[in-house]
């Protein structure tokens, strides 16, 4: 399936076949992997949880509103649920298109409408036993951990 | 009527549960059921005005009806990727 929720490693390469066509001159992928953070009390594992039934729904919205506005051939979307590890993969974008101006700028907006819309959360575990929710309306802060 | 309302990431903790089901008069809006929820969960309240809400698995605005058998969902701000 091209648009999904995993609890397993993402194949990129597996993406990447899919999204192919003879008239596709172009793929772009973007990967999102689990970032260290903070040095001093690092992190350990992110936990991703979502609404799944909805999920799938604003996923597949992102998907066809990406084919919509941009002159591109396929559009594949894979979001990891579960605990990841810091360089583990939460979620892949792959799009094929003729030429790669489009290939681009509809990758970029998969990723960016995703963040938006997809009821996905995820829960910060640090090495500490501490763990936050992230919450991306609160203030870029380097303070998260104290809550 | 008779709704279930889930909740989920943060707002689950908030609540200490992930769903209930809520008996309601007809005629409540969704903005009149986060009063309800936060009156409920107090611990609710401090995320309320960034909170948004899911009926049947679509969003929806805080005016819209709810509807006898409906599932409500109270979503947080979200964060994939």
């Amino acid at each position: 399936m091209i648009v999904r929720l995993t609890r397993e490693t993402i194949d990129l390469l597996d993406l990447v076949g899919r999204v192919r066509s003879p008239e596709a001159g172009a793929i772009c992928t973007f990967q999102g992997p689990v970032r260290a953070e903070r040095p001093e009390n690092p992190l350990l594992a992110l936990e991703y949880s979502a609404y799944e039934e909805m999920a799938l729904r604003e996923m597949e919205k992102v998907r066809s509103e990406a084919m919509r506005r941009f002159p591109v051939t396929e559009v594949a979307i894979v979001h990891r649920l579960g605990r990841l590890e810091i360089g583990e993969v939460s979620v892949a974008i792959v799009v094929s298109a003729p030429h790669r101006e489009a290939a681009f700028a509809a990758c970029r907006y998969a990723i960016d409408e995703l963040k938006q819309s997809v009821p996905i959360w995820k829960k910060e575990i640090w090495t500490t036993g501490e763990t936050t929710w992230v919450d991306p309306t609160a203030e870029e802060s380097d303070g998260a951990g104290s809550r | 009527m008779r709704i279930t309302v889930h909740y989920f990431g943060p707002a689950a903790d908030d609540a200490g549960l992930a769903r209930e089901t809520i008996d309601l008069p007809p005629g409540v809006v969704l903005s009149g059921l986060a009063d309800l929820l936060c009156a409920r969960h107090p611990a609710l309240e401090h995320r309320r005005s960034h909170l948004r809400f899911a009926v049947n698995a679509e969003y929806a605005a805080r005016d819209a009806h709810v509807r006898d058998g409906d599932e409500v969902a109270v979503i947080p701000p979200v964060a994939g990727g």
